[in-house]
């Protein structure tokens, strides 16, 4: 069964894309990740044109994340007021980063950048999350009797560092303090990475609210699909009135599957450790790391393609 | 797609309004574009069962069947047009251990769609014949006339033949993949005096008006040609969001997130109802603090 997209310009089969959809809605329900990451690349996979396919792949996140974000709020997994603190630097981080991406594009090293810098990342954080985890998971297995604790352990000097900012605040429900200049400060980080590499950014900020504020796994992933509910939709706006690449036939075929996904993917994150469900992470995070580099050394196809642009205007 | 009985409506509809705006304005001139000949009537009649198609949301592709009338004895050759197209495309080169895009131009003035049929082979007819007809197999009369620009501070740079060539190949080798320029020989049924055949439309075919070329060759020289133009347009939400996208951009994004957000809230209070009753979860309820 085909439909044809009217921006996209082209028929696509609605079982492939609801397939798509649904693989990466189990992530998000799992991980709190967006999944853009992943799904950008495969839609570009079975043809669509790469902006068409990014665009409307944050159309779809705002509904993803929606959905999730009240599933998790129903579990109490969703701390708002880090979610909104987060989300000031975020905001402020994805427009400083906007403009970043201009500038990189008018250097014309923009594509070797963000590669780099999406391998890097990626690298950094699957590798440490893979490490951290399996460790985790080795002394839980070791010594039964202690109960096992949902929050790594940080190195004091930075523990020492956090409390010595000022403004320091209780976010009770992920049962943290923190100062609120380092919570804006990491959003701010995170949402300017998130510009640079051109996605929600998800599989950053959860291991940032991990590991660097110490939130529990679960609230983590709560906040987050909460914060991208608003980030993905900035994004979709953007994209619409600058681009016009947003279709929103693919978005919502995307959501339909996503959606299944999603829920099943929360409801199993349930029965998943904090660990287990970070060495997951970890390993899906490597993978694409993986995939980038390959495609970054590997010879293309074809030398000659389609720009990101799609058509003509 | 095909709507049969309306093909009557349609044409006398046509008709009637070629005649009122030939009264209107009367240096009507409809020469073909593409320059290599003017439309001689000659011995030569070509009909289209549809001359147009519709993209909704159902499109994948269509196809047009011909037929026509020519001297006995003659091959025909088809070829379809469609109006120029400028596409952006970029080359990935090797820098060190990695492979980027080290260049990005703008290609125009090549169709969006070049197909030629013919009845024998076009490599049987003569270069001079192929030529005059703009079917020469490799598509030379196309990377003849296209342009590749480039973008150098600000500045439009025409770039030259040597290094122009390779982008207008690769545009070629995407457009034949997507099955908009191809060469397909033996697809023009002919017996007696009456040929016919299909043309397959891809769904990548460009919106817009193409024309559809017929040749008869006759002892070793175009005994006849016809044109028939066919128009694809965008219809029903195809054709609402196209423009509503382009246009009415603001409208369309805050549409688009608004439409995302219902459906994610909509849906997740759904599950909410189908775990209560099917799985019995009634952990969700009362977990506010």
């Amino acid at each position: 069964m085909t439909i044809y997209l009217a921006v996209a310009g082209m028929p696509v089969n609605v079982f492939l894309i609801m397939g798509l959809g649904g693989m990466v809605g189990v992530l998000s329900g799992l991980f709190g990740v967006g999944g853009g990451f992943l799904l950008t690349p495969l839609l570009m996979m079975v043809g669509i044109p790469p902006a068409v396919a990014a665009a409307s792949d944050s159309n779809q996140i705002v509904a993803a994340s929606a959905s999730g974000a009240v599933a998790h709020k129903r579990l109490g997994n969703v701390d708002m007021k880090m979610g909104i603190t987060f989300l000031v630097g975020g905001i402020m981080g994805g427009t400083v980063g906007a403009q970043w991406v201009k500038a990189l594009r008018s250097l014309g090293n923009y594509d070797f950048t963000v590669k780099l810098i999406y391998v890097v990342v990626l690298a950094g954080i699957g590798g440490f999350m893979f490490f951290e985890s399996l460790n985790a998971l080795k002394t839980l297995k070791g010594n039964n009797k202690e109960p096992a604790s949902d929050k790594p352990a940080k190195p004091s000097a930075f523990k020492r560092f956090m409390a010595g900012l000022p403004f320091q605040t209780d976010f009770h429900v992920s049962g943290i303090r923190a100062s609120i200049i380092f919570v804006v400060g990491l959003g701010f980080l995170v949402g300017l990475l998130a510009a640079l590499m051109g996605v929600g950014g998800g599989f950053i900020t959860v291991p940032a609210m991990i590991y660097l504020l110490g939130m529990p796994t679960m609230a983590a992933v709560g906040t987050d699909l909460f914060q991208i509910v608003f980030t993905s939709m900035n994004v979709t706006f953007q994209q619409a009135i600058t681009n016009h690449t947003v279709d929103i036939v693919l978005a919502i075929l995307l959501f339909c599957g996503s959606t299944i996904g999603a829920q099943f993917g929360a409801r199993l994150s349930r029965r998943l450790r904090g660990e287990q469900l970070r060495i997951l992470l970890s390993i899906i995070v490597l993978a694409v790391m993986v995939k980038m580099l390959i495609g970054l050394v590997a010879a293309p196809a074809d030398l000659i393609a389609l720009t990101k642009g799609g058509g003509g205007h | 797609m095909k709507k049969p009985a309306s093909i009557l409506t349609l044409i006398t509809a046509l008709v009637v309004f070629t005649v009122l705006a030939a009264a209107a304005v009367t240096p009507v001139s409809s020469a073909p574009d593409n320059g290599n000949q003017a439309a001689v009537a000659g011995p030569l009649a070509l009909a289209t069962e549809i001359d147009n198609i519709d993209v909704g949301m159902n499109f994948n592709g269509s196809q047009i069947k011909f037929s026509g009338q020519a001297p006995e004895g003659s091959a025909i050759f088809l070829k379809v047009l469609s109006p120029d197209k400028k596409v952006g495309l970029s080359k990935q080169g090797r820098k060190g251990p990695v492979w980027l895009t080290v260049e990005t131009v703008q290609v125009s003035r090549m169709p969006g769609m070049f197909q030629v049929m013919s009845s024998g082979k076009i490599e049987d007819l003569p270069p001079a014949l192929q030529q005059e007809m703009g079917i020469e197999p490799g598509y030379p009369a196309l990377k003849k006339t296209a342009e590749v620009t480039s973008k150098h501070d600000e500045k439009t740079v025409v770039l030259p033949p040597e290094e122009a060539n390779e982008f207008i190949e690769g545009l070629v080798r995407i457009n034949e993949k997507k099955g908009l320029y191809r060469y397909e020989n033996n697809a023009v049924e002919v017996s007696g005096s009456s040929f016919k055949g299909t043309i397959n439309i891809p769904p990548d075919v460009p919106r817009g008006e193409s024309k559809i070329y017929a040749y008869a060759v006759k002892d070793g020289k175009i005994a006849g040609t016809a044109v028939k133009d066919f128009k694809v347009t965008s219809v029903g939400l195809v054709q609402s969001l196209n423009i509503m996208a382009q246009q009415n951009a603001v409208a369309y994004g805050i549409m688009a997130v608004v439409v995302a957000l219902g459906a994610g809230l909509l849906v997740s209070a759904a599950f909410k109802e189908i775990n209560r009753i099917i799985f019995k979860d009634d952990s969700s309820v009362g977990t506010h603090h």
